[in-house]
């Protein structure tokens, strides 16, 4: 399985938001893109292929709708054009919360062609966190199944219920990991 | 013994809608109490070395 670098870039116009984000024992290299909602026409045509049909799981389309949140896609650096991976987040008061995260469908299961792409995005939405001034967390729903897994694989917190927050320490640890100098 | 590092092994997080009004207060009390416990944490460990520094210095 490739475990590629990745970068962080905003979707539609394809603004480098991260330079070279060398993702961790990773292989190739991956940017980040926003997709800009002023400038629709590109991003309509980018999320033209994210569909069901296509195997993403959720409507993105939706998502890049909604106006108080942003997506970003994940590509590599080799191939800008194939998305690897989105993300939907919002910035609120005092964190980041994370509407989505999906990973492209030849990326998921068993036979996936990129491992790391989940815990790439997450570690975006950390450093986007640290760059609004909100330290590092990150907040997201979880099923109760997950719980474990994600306390495990991202140190993350369970405040109760289904809540989820990645505190500054975690974000530090995911950052380093993912986006290391 | 050193932890393992385990992989996030995720094909997709979310869908379960956006925050309840209830939900955010508790991240945001949440968010407060660790800052605070953060601070509390740093200031015992400056005051530590302060300690530390002040019983070198007395010793002949």
């Amino acid at each position: 399985m490739l475990r590629p670098f990745f970068l962080v870039i905003k979707i539609h116009k394809y603004e480098i938001i991260y330079s070279k984000s060398s993702s961790y024992s990773f292989g190739n290299s991956c940017f980040i893109y926003k997709l800009y909602k002023h400038c629709f026409c590109g991003a309509k045509v980018e999320l033209k292929n994210i569909t069901k049909k296509n195997g993403w799981l959720f409507d993105w389309k939706f998502e890049f709708k909604q106006p108080a949140r942003d997506v970003y896609k994940l590509t590599i650096v080799n191939n800008q054009t194939v998305i690897q991976g989105l993300i939907s987040l919002e910035v609120k008061a005092d964190h980041v919360y994370m509407h989505l995260v999906e990973s492209a469908s030849f990326n998921k299961g068993k036979a996936k062609v990129y491992a790391g792409v989940p815990g790439n995005l997450v570690a975006f939405a950390c450093k986007l966190s640290f760059q609004r001034g909100h330290e590092g967390n990150v907040s997201f729903y979880s099923k109760t199944q997950l719980i474990q897994h994600y306390i495990e694989s991202l140190n993350a917190m369970h405040v109760g219920g289904r809540i989820m927050i990645i505190d500054t320490t975690a974000a530090l640890k995911l950052i380093n990991k993912y986006f290391p100098l | 013994m050193k932890k393992k590092n385990i992989e996030l092994d995720v094909d997709f997080i979310g869908g379960h809608g956006s925050l309840t009004k209830a939900d955010e207060l508790a991240i945001s009390e949440f968010i407060r109490k660790d800052k605070e416990k953060r601070k509390l944490k740093e200031f015992r460990k400056k005051a530590a070395a302060k300690r530390k520094e002040n019983t070198l210095l007395k010793s002949p």
